[in-house]
């Protein structure tokens, strides 16, 4: 791949994005025909599929070598380009209802910190570019099959009150968003990472490492922070 | 429900909310009476009210076997004469110029649906004459001495509330009584979800009109302006927003763009509504202070049906039935009167959801099966049809028991 980050700023790049995650998080995942990409998305009509492709080729979000298509980078960083509730019902909400109704299904790991406003800058800066580097790579290990995941990194300096886990997962979700669209955006953090991995159980590792280390900060009441990673079954495209 | 499927597509209704709401509503005024009472249709300007006149003659020809026109007459303006002669027609010499004998519009909707339109604008006097025509299904042609009957599906369409204006003396409560069946449709801010269904569906009409069909219709990021602008403005008519889209469209320059983005629609915006899209921000937390919650059940709803292979649909509505319960007992901003009898109307819907849920059925024949297969183990009909529209049929608030 030609880069580390590929950016998509335009509002039809954010479109072409959006609107096709799942196969583009396929592409990510290894290059592949178009015929490999119409097998794993489900839809026979090939021509059905290239129109599709033709657009993220168009958006610069995947390219074209020869008869393969992949990612034009490790990651892609993209800015919103639609309603904040509507990005959160698409990218968010799907996972962190999910781990909040069905704990089992993966794990959550609410952090309470105690991060001062510099510190909570850098954080939400930062993105979590070192654990997204290791799921990288781990993903890109060989392995018999793959199954897609989704990692969610959200927090606030808004932090709410103790309650039940999965109650506090979701009130700290709706803290973030509200502080995401007012003028202290900048330190509510948001990230949604989706690879496909052979080895679940070491990309959790490595998520749980990260939280560990996040906790070996200190802890505080000062910022609470959320870790999220489970299995994405790309059944549904959330929405309100 | 099916049955309305092909209708919506045939009428060219857009709108997941608007679809689901109407079929409720038709399903329940029309079909469920078998088309005998006269239907009232009431909304603001631009909701769409002449579409589900349209929909209401559409699904009563094909489910309840009618085979008449559909035939409407526009009350606005017309004399009571007039009226009177256009609706139940007139014998020669009736009045100056009755030269021969002429048939009324009743005559030509046999079999079929007669649409009083703007009907809230006839005289009292006028009223008066719909009286037996509504309640006995009868009529007297203007200078005859022979009562007629008719078969047509009646439907009066209203765009101020006729309960109010009755309430007010200003229309005839006794006429009312004769038109039981209500059809009562939401202004466009209040289902904002089917805003950027019916915005992108326009533009499609436009980009095409335009000779840009390859166009790929409205980013997200514009579909999200024109969905904010609109709940902020309150603004009820569908119609409007076609003429928002089409104007944005016909303005672009140069050459087809490959969708038409946000900017396209900032000018446009703040000439209707005085606002461009410089109020993002506050839309978002707006939007997020409103409806996160909602965002939330829908996402928990989605899952929880998916798991009991339930539709998302009936989940909602009992949520909406067992929220309305714990409103009744709460003390919130939201606490409805809470009576005796209203607690126990609520506690027995309650009950009525907690069975349906248990039955896990998608319609009433489920519903009765769920019980037995032999008849005399299932509910009867009527009762399955009862509980069915207590629980899905349109809330109407104005009418509950206090």
């Amino acid at each position: 791949m030609s880069s580390s980050v590929a950016h998509i700023h335009s509002e039809t790049g954010w479109d072409a994005l959006a609107g096709e995650l799942p196969l583009v998080v396929r592409v990510m995942s290894s290059p592949a025909t178009l015929e490999e990409i119409a097998d794993e998305i489900g839809e026979p009509d090939l021509v059905k599929v290239r129109r599709r492709i033709a657009k993220l080729v168009r958006e610069g979000v995947i390219v074209q070598r020869d008869d393969r298509f992949e990612a034009p980078a490790r990651i892609i960083e993209s800015v919103r380009q639609e309603g904040l509730l509507t990005s959160f019902g698409l990218h968010l909400m799907p996972t962190v209802t999910r781990l909040a109704n069905d704990p089992g299904c993966g794990i959550a790991l609410q952090l309470d910190l105690d991060l001062d406003e510099a510190a909570q800058e850098a954080l939400c800066a930062g993105w979590e570019k070192e654990l997204v580097d290791e799921l990288n790579e781990l993903s890109d290990r060989p392995a018999p099959s793959k199954r897609p995941y989704t990692l969610v990194v959200f927090g606030t300096s808004d932090v709410p009150p103790q309650a039940p886990p999965s109650e506090r997962l979701i009130e700290t979700l709706k803290r973030c968003a509200r502080q995401r669209s007012g003028k202290d955006a900048k330190r509510a953090m948001l990230m949604s990472y989706e690879a496909h991995f052979g080895h679940g159980d070491e990309a959790e590792a490595l998520v749980r490492k990260a939280a560990a280390k996040m906790e070996a900060k200190g802890p505080g009441s000062r910022y609470t922070l959320v870790y999220g990673f489970c299995v994405n079954d790309h059944r549904r495209g959330g929405g309100l | 429900m099916n049955v309305f499927l092909e209708s919506f597509d045939r009428l060219g209704i857009v709108g997941s909310r608007f679809r689901e709401e109407t079929s409720l509503q038709v399903q329940a005024a029309v079909l469920a009476r078998r088309g005998r009472d006269a239907v009232r249709i009431s909304g603001s300007t631009g909701t769409g009210k002449e579409l589900i006149a349209s929909l209401v003659h559409d699904v009563a020809t094909r489910e309840l076997g009618r085979s008449g026109e559909l035939v409407e007459l526009n009350c606005s303006n017309l004399s009571d004469t007039l009226f009177e002669s256009s609706l139940f027609g007139h014998k020669r010499g009736a009045f100056t110029g009755a030269s021969a004998d002429q048939s009324g519009l009743l005559e030509q909707a046999k079999g079929g649906t007669l649409v009083l339109d703007e009907v809230q604008n006839l005289s009292p006097e006028a009223q008066g004459r719909l009286l037996r025509l509504l309640g006995e299904r009868e009529y007297r042609p203007v200078g005859s001495t022979t009562l007629k009957r008719t078969d047509a599906l009646l439907v009066l369409v209203s765009n101020l509330d006729l309960v109010k204006l009755a309430n007010e003396g200003r229309f005839r409560r006794d006429l009312l009584d004769r038109a039981p069946a209500k059809i009562a449709l939401t202004p466009l801010w209040q289902r904002r979800e089917d805003i950027p269904e019916l915005a992108q569906s326009f533009a499609r009409e436009a980009l095409g009109d335009r000779g840009w069909p390859d166009v790929d219709g409205i980013t997200r990021r514009g579909l999200a302006d024109i969905e904010a602008a609109l709940v902020e403005a309150k603004e009820s008519s569908v119609r409007r927003l076609r003429e928002l889209v089409r104007d944005a469209v016909f303005e672009l320059q140069g050459e087809p763009p490959v969708a038409i983005e946000s900017q396209a629609f900032a000018g446009v915006l703040r000439s209707f509504y005085g606002t461009g899209t410089e109020s993002r921000d506050q839309w978002d937390l707006q939007d997020i202070e409103e409806r996160f919650d909602l965002a939330v059940e829908a996402q928990t709803v989605a899952r929880i049906a998916e798991l009991h292979g339930l539709p998302e649909t009936t989940l909602l509505k009992l949520a909406r039935v067992l929220r309305e319960l714990h409103g009744s007992l709460g003390t919130g901003a939201n606490a409805v009167p809470s009576s005796y009898r209203n607690l126990m109307a609520r506690t027995s819907l309650a009950t009525k959801a907690a069975l349906w849920l248990l039955s896990g059925a998608k319609n009433q024949s489920e519903f009765r099966r769920f019980f037995g297969t032999n008849s005399f183990e299932m509910p009867p009909k009527s009762v399955a049809w009862q509980i069915f529209h207590d629980l899905f049929g349109p809330s109407d608030s104005s009418e509950r028991v206090n």
